[in-house]
């Protein structure tokens, strides 16, 4: 006789098995017990027993969150940061520390003195130069608002040319050769159907590119034009001291200003420096 | 008629202590993984060119601040200009494969496109110029770079960690010279003034010190 196995010594008890479909299915009491064997213990214990947990889905999913938190580890830098810096730096660049230029903005015939603050070659502020006569460290609003003409994206990027209403941009040669074919145009006059429109400064740099002009083409000629100008002002000056002299008032000098409608502090001829002159005389009775 | 097996009235209880032991453990490794030791320490990029610190700082030689030349002077220590390594590569190693994309750069007035391995917030204010003048070495930041053959992040640039030194900067304090030096160690003449030193430099520790 053979031994018999466990779960024939004692059915019910232990672990049913089978060895095929037929074997399985020849009881019908064992097919009643099929549902309640799927699901010995209830849905709760089911779904925390360890058999669940170490299912091959939740392996997959404690692997990849392991595997993630280990990526972590020193390499989340997300984007990562370039730092540009020049091929060819300009001299006395220092990165990170503002440099301050001194220049000088013209105004029709007046000047105006400026200290421009740049960040990397790139310009931030616009105040007074102390040392200028025009500006004695002040600006006014125009000159605080200078800072927007630098990054009006008006501002011709090249030279243009005028086709119907609009201007089409050229290249500097294209420039170059229509000023060579415009020069050898009017060499053989001297320059007499020559006329230069331009508006109205005091610049040297101007004035000295103009005598160069003329002194090539002497026949031509210069013309200037302001919307807003002080014509009348200098020709009362010419017929008063015979030159067109422009005033410089001393209001630092000034115990009382009459103003008869010049507005002298805000908008006029040398008004920046003519503020400080003025503010100079103040006293205030108490701080 | 039962529809749901029993079990099910402890449904709502379990996903209850479920949510709550998730909020719990997403706080938890937040709190402590997701801070700069853990993020910051170990960030080692490929930069675009292979240039070795081992080389140029460590066999070579070469001061810090041939290279970061403004690191006195500006907040930034500055990555150097294409122009910086062709002082020397124009001649040496001219023909070098490694050295290709700076001789692009060179010929085209591109950057060369390093990537940032330290990174301050840019809510906190940091100034290299400050902290040479007081006499905090290199080293004691960015480590044996030296060593490197690619620069890594060695210390956690944590507030913690700045606060660390700001409190009591005395051991992290050397004397002005040294300060590029990678391998000074503290002599006696040193140790005997150290103290002194460190009591004059009062590094802020408020808030506005550095969240300005």
């Amino acid at each position: 006789m053979t031994r018999k196995r466990a779960y024939e010594q004692s059915p019910g008890k232990g672990p049913s098995m089978w060895r095929s479909l037929e074997h399985k299915n020849a009881d019908p009491e064992e097919l009643q017990k099929l549902p309640k064997e799927e699901r010995p213990s209830g849905l709760i214990a089911d779904l925390l027993s360890p058999k669940a947990l170490v299912s091959r889905r939740s392996f997959m999913q404690g692997s990849s969150i392991t595997a993630l938190a280990a990526g972590l580890q020193g390499c989340v830098r997300r984007p990562e940061n370039e730092i540009l810096p020049y091929s060819k730096a300009p001299e006395y660049l220092v990165p990170g520390v503002p440099s301050h230029f001194a220049s000088v903005t013209a105004r029709g015939r007046d000047a105006l003195g400026v200290v421009v603050t740049s960040h990397d070659g790139r310009p931030t502020k616009v105040e007074g130069n102390e040392r200028h006569s025009r500006s004695l460290g002040s600006t006014d609003v125009r000159a605080q608002a200078y800072l927007w003409d630098l990054y009006d994206p008006d501002r011709s990027q090249s030279p243009a040319r005028r086709q119907g209403n609009a201007l089409a941009s050229v290249t500097h040669e294209d420039f170059d050769k229509a000023l060579k074919d415009l020069i050898k145009k009017h060499e053989q006059d001297q320059g007499a159907a020559l006329r230069v429109l331009a508006s109205v400064t005091n610049s040297p740099s101007l004035r000295r590119m103009r005598d160069k002009v003329l002194a090539k083409f002497p026949k031509a000629s210069f013309h200037t034009y302001s919307a807003v100008n002080d014509d009348n002002a200098r020709e009362g000056a010419r017929i008063a001291f015979g030159q067109p002299h422009a005033p410089l008032h001393a209001h630092d000098r000034s115990k009382v200003t009459l103003s008869l409608g010049a507005d002298f502090l805000g908008s006029e001829h040398d008004a920046v420096a003519a503020g400080r002159r003025f503010a100079s005389t103040r006293q205030i009775a108490s701080p | 008629m039962q529809i749901f097996p029993r079990e099910l009235n402890y449904l709502p209880l379990t996903l209850a202590l479920a949510a709550g032991a998730l909020g719990v453990g997403v706080f938890v490794v937040f709190w402590f993984y997701f801070t700069p030791p853990n993020l910051q320490v170990g960030y080692t990029p490929k930069q675009p060119v292979d240039y070795s610190h081992r080389l140029h700082a460590g066999e070579l030689g070469m001061d810090c601040r041939y290279c970061h030349s403004q690191v006195e002077r500006s907040h930034e220590a500055m990555v150097p200009p294409t122009q910086t390594c062709m002082g020397c590569h124009a001649v040496v190693r001219s023909e070098s494969e490694l050295l290709a994309p700076v001789r692009e750069s060179w010929e085209t007035d591109e950057s060369v496109a390093w990537i940032r391995v330290h990174q301050v917030p840019d809510h906190a204010f940091f100034n290299h110029s400050a902290h040479l003048t007081a006499g905090v070495g290199c080293v004691s930041c960015h480590g044996r770079i030296d060593q490197m053959e690619v620069v890594g992040v060695v210390e956690p640039i944590a507030m913690q960690w700045c606060l660390e030194c700001h409190r009591d900067p005395e051991q992290h304090i050397r004397p002005k010279s040294e300060v590029t030096n990678m391998k000074w160690e503290a002599d006696e003449a040193w140790l005997a003034q150290r103290a002194e030193v460190a009591a004059a430099l009062n590094p802020p520790v408020h808030c506005s010190g550095c969240h300005r």
